[in-house]
């Protein structure tokens, strides 16, 4: 019986999540005098893919993508770069300032995007990063830096000092210590971090629509806003470049997903 | 140890080298000497699928003309273009030449960051449009296009249902309500009505105000929101809305692809929305019927200017420019992609456009007596102003605040930061 | 003797060799311009010149405390934030609890159970946007099909932030359910066969053995989403633009509207200022009670 009943609660919770991609698979697969007049067709039609192909052809969708990916991978290697440092230092050290460092980390993740752009713009034309997608990566890691440190550092808590003491004892520099001994030991937590980090640089919107000015420089999110013209929505097409937008996340996220869920067990629970 | 410091130098070296990689391409943009130049125009149109590219096409023309000039496209979403040109202008940075709405034209001007572009308007014939164009002696802006509101309909829905094209707010009730009783799933009227609209609502809404006699500042040039000609307005407003006659909840975009899938009766819209319905879309241009719209008074325009930005590098090729889109064979060129738009100089629609387009000649007829959106004398604040005009009537629509009541809060509110 | 206080000399500065480098990288692209757009809520700049701001002091502060559109969105803001919050967690626990246990297909469910948080803002608002429609929505045909009528689901007055919250949640629960699931699955299987085989039931199971297991867990990915919510803009942005009458306001949308509405960049960091203070003591009551909890634990 209770068998029965999670088994209906896991249904209605797959049904919950994952309608609204369900939904935008089918509405990008329904002819746009369907959407706005008769009635959207509940099951996803095939038969339209080459029309909605055709659509998708119009715009320079890979491209997004592929600025996407930039902007995404590098934050994800700088905020791991810098967070690890950070985390293994908060872990490991007793220094003055600790407790101001770890609060002013904390402090990042409340401080809305809106609030720094203008400053960070004018600061980025002096440094000439306008227009570019480095510009955009050192924009976001300033936020998703922080979320890398805690996730690390609570893993590198978890690892129990005498495996590095030795090491230090042989006079081991520090940094190898955390390169050869610590890193590796937790590699799931890494890959939640980066997991975050990922799609916080996959997602964003605000920074890289005020930042960039080349329509060849895009991401998706730009592009996909974009679409949202002024004089009409193509809604089928703009679905189908939704998802295509989302796709590839979801299957990063797919590949990844076992050592997120081992990654996340040392962080949280020290938490 | 050792190892810390390659380390460090590497990651240096590295960062060092990604910033000196971004400033060089950041600058590519730019003239470099003599001969080649690039102008940069930003318009949120060359985002429209179709009109964007005939529109482009026309500008490239240029390009035959002056062979060392190429021409790049700035594309920014209308929604972001006020914000994104702001921002840009105000770090200095930003297009050569910017094609604006009104407003944002006159923000751009009053902020100091377009040139005096005289020059290019030498020797021309320019029409009315170009009036705003003039502030305080000198010339900022030339006119692109002024699109003038009308109220547009589709023919065959309303053969069908017998309806007749109404002349006043409650014959528009009564005819869309027919149109959607005969046809089932046709709407009877889009329109703006959210706040989420608000750059594009305030502009539709002062037809509405045009149309019942509203000015919004009185012959001493102080603001005048709450007049017995606003309440009118914006109890027809109200009286629209609630008869259910309006998609609620959908975007104008969203409404006007509804319009290009045969399923709305009415509309009130501007020429450049009502030329992007007849294009492309399910319903025919030749089943899309003009006419003026249901107010006893003359309503507005949407006009947009170029302007030329003080931060330009090449200020005097985009005068040139300006100066060869004024030219005769550009106006024709442009024309033909704009509808019945009016333009900076004079060139008529023809015959054959006029009789394949029904809608098109009445735009023109409405163009001639049409008002700006901008309020005299407040040009920068309008949208500021404006803001607080349609929060009230925001609060009309879904609350039961009566409009007099809303509309004197707007006053205070217009009166303490003005 | 010498080389060892050498060495005892330079390894008290190796924590700061490693805390430098992320620290500096902050202060340029973070705190620096937080400091600027903090002095700026005290002129009166626009956002068209940045740079021509007149100092005024706390005129701006003046100006927001007396103005009841604040007040509004401080409420909207903590509203929206609480709703975010329990309703997030409760559903990210019971996905978490729901799928614990191994079963067929269980990859499949849990992918399927990340989109919300997989799937980026921009494309989630179109697609809910679309869902929530008056006229084409599915929603409305759902409703209008079981017979209760049409609802305006983002443009009435009493559903706006409802609905807002629903999708904050489904975008929000797959972090609470990853973080807690972290948790659950370091609850070693031995204790809670051990409770079972001792007699008690599945809630006691739950309450005395695997609710402690969870609870840092849970503080932490509550804390995260009562902040993130302060912080979010995305979303409400794109789908009511802070309307309807204010009711989806945020602090944070608010900011945008007088930044790049109003023009005034001076009047926006001090919304700003307002909001990052209220994350601010958020933060510190959890931090002081998690203080106060390690100290007790430690007794």
């Amino acid at each position: 019986m209770l068998k029965v009943l999670r088994y209906l609660l896991i249904g209605l919770l797959v049904v919950l999540a994952g309608f609204p991609v369900y939904w935008m698979a089918t509405t990008a697969l329904s002819l746009n005098s369907e959407l706005y007049g008769t009635g959207q067709v509940i099951w996803p039609q095939l038969q339209n893919l080459p029309e909605l192909w055709r659509e998708l052809g119009q715009v320079p969708i890979g491209l997004w993508l592929f600025n996407t990916l930039l902007i995404a991978a590098g934050g994800t290697v700088l905020s791991l770069t810098l967070g690890s440092l950070a985390g293994y230092a908060l872990s490991r050290f007793r220094f003055h300032g600790k407790g101001l460092v770890g609060f002013l980390l904390f402090m990042t993740q409340v401080v809305p995007e809106a609030l720094i752009l203008v400053p960070l713009y004018a600061m980025f034309i002096t440094f000439g990063l306008l227009n570019s997608l480095i510009g955009l990566v050192l924009a976001n890691v300033g936020f998703s830096l922080p979320v890398a440190c805690f996730v690390l550092k609570g893993a590198m808590d978890a690892v129990p000092y005498e495996i590095e003491e030795s090491a230090i004892i042989d006079n081991c520099p520090r940094f190898s210590v955390l390169t050869m001994i610590i890193l590796p030991l937790i590699m799931p937590s890494i890959a939640a971090a980066a997991v975050v980090a990922f799609f916080a640089g996959w997602n964003e919107f605000l920074f890289a629509s005020t930042f960039l000015m080349d329509r060849g420089n895009w991401p998706a999110s730009v592009g996909l806003a974009s679409f949202v013209g002024q004089y009409e929505t193509p809604m089928s097409a703009v679905m189908g470049a939704a998802l295509v937008f989302s796709l590839p996340a979801v299957v990063f996220f797919l590949l990844i997903q076992r050592k997120i869920v081992a990654g996340l067990t040392a962080g949280a629970v020290k938490g | 140890m050792l190892k810390t410091i390659h380390r460090r130098n590497f990651l240096a070296a590295t960062a060092v080298l990604s910033l000196a990689l971004a400033a060089s391409t950041a600058d590519v943009s730019y003239a470099q000497s003599g001969e080649k130049v690039t102008l940069r125009i930003a318009n949120s149109q060359w985002l429209d699928a179709l009109r964007g590219k005939n529109l482009w096409a026309v500008v490239q023309k240029y390009q035959e003309v002056a062979p060392n000039v190429t021409l790049e496209q700035e594309a920014i979403p209308s929604a972001e273009f006020a914000d994104k040109l702001t921002t840009e202008m105000g770090a200095g940075q930003g297009p050569d030449i910017a094609i604006m709405q009104e407003g944002v034209f006159y923000a751009m001007a009053d902020a100091g960051f377009l040139v005096d572009v005289g020059k290019a308007a030498e020797g021309v014939k320019l029409n009315k449009t170009n009036d705003n164009g003039m502030i305080d002696g000198t010339r900022y802006g030339i006119a692109w296009q002024r699109a003038a509101y009308a109220m547009i309909y589709n023919k065959p829905v309303l053969d069908a249902a017998g309806a007749k094209v109404p002349t006043t707010v409650e014959e528009l009730i009564a005819s869309a309500k027919a149109a959607s009783a005969k046809t089932p799933g046709v709407i009877g009227f889009s329109a703006r009505h959210q706040m989420n609209d608000l750059s594009g609502w305030y502009m539709d809404f002062q037809s509405w105000a045009y149309g019942y006699g509203v000015n919004w500042v009185d012959k001493d040039g102080k603001l005048t929101i709450d007049t017995p000609e606003a309440v009118a307005a914006v109890a027809a407003f109200k009286q629209t809305y609630d008869s259910g006659i309006i998609p609620i909840g959908d975007s104008m975009p969203t409404q006007r692809t509804r319009f290009k899938e045969k399923h709305v009766a009415f509309s009130i819209d501007n020429s450049g929305g009502t030329l992007n319905i007849a294009s492309g879309g399910a319903l025919a241009s030749a089943d899309i019927g003009g006419a003026a719209m249901p107010f006893k008074n003359p309503g507005a325009h949407q006009q947009i200017f170029l302007g030329v930005s003080e931060h330009s590098k090449n200020q005097d090729e985009a005068i040139k420019f300006l100066a060869w889109l004024l030219t005769e064979p550009a106006q024709k060129a442009l024309r033909e992609a704009s509808g019945p738009d009016a333009l900076a100089t004079d060139v008529p629609v023809s015959e054959a456009y006029a009789a394949a387009n029904p809608w098109a000649p009445t735009f023109v007829k409405l163009a001639e007596n049409s008002r700006s959106t901008l309020i005299p004398g407040y040009e920068v604040e309008t949208m500021e102003i404006m803001r607080f005009v349609m929060q009230a009537v925001e609060k009309v629509i879904l609350s039961n605040v009566d409009p007099k009541t809303a509309l004197a809060e707007a006053q205070s509110a217009v009166d303490k930061q003005f | 003797m010498t080389g060892s206080k050498i060495r005892n000399g330079m390894t008290r500065l190796v924590p700061y060799a490693f805390i430098l480098p992320p620290m500096i990288y902050l202060m340029v692209f973070m705190f620096w311009p937080l400091a600027r757009q903090m002095y700026m809520s005290l002129t009166n700049t626009k956002i068209i010149n940045p740079n021509r701001g007149r100092f005024i002091g706390l005129g701006n502060y003046e100006r927001l405390f007396d103005d009841p559109a604040f007040y509004l969105s401080l409420k909207v803001t903590l509203l929206y934030a609480v709703l975010a919050v329990i309703f997030g967690v409760a559903l990210g626990v019971i996905s978490a609890l729901a799928i614990d246990r191994p079963f067929k297909g269980r990859s499949i469910v849990r992918a399927i159970l990340l989109f919300g948080w997989a799937v980026p803002n921009v494309a989630a608002s179109l697609i809910w946007l679309w869902m929530y429609n008056d006229r084409s929505g599915i929603f409305n045909r759902i409703t209008e099909f079981a017979g209760i009528g049409r609802f305006g689901w983002l443009t009435s007055i009493d559903l706006a932030l409802a609905s807002i919250v629903a999708v904050t949640v489904w975008q929000v629960a797959p972090f609470v359910m990853l973080v807690v699931l972290a948790a659950l699955q370091s609850v070693p299987h031995e204790v809670r066969e051990a409770a079972r085989i001792d007699g008690a039931d599945g809630l006691s199971t739950f309450r005395a053995v695997t609710l402690p297991h969870i609870r840092p867990a849970v503080q932490l990915a509550s804390l995260l989403v009562c902040v993130w919510s302060i912080r979010r803009f995305d979303i409400i942005y794109l789908l009511t633009g802070g309307g309807p009458v204010g009711t989806t306001s945020t602090l944070v949308v608010k900011i945008r509207q007088t930044a790049f509405e109003g023009h005034e960049l001076g009047m926006a960091s001090a919304y700003g200022a307002v909001g990052l203070v209220l994350a601010l003591a958020i933060a510190a009551v959890h931090y002081l009670a998690e203080q106060r909890r390690m100290k007790w634990m430690s007794r």
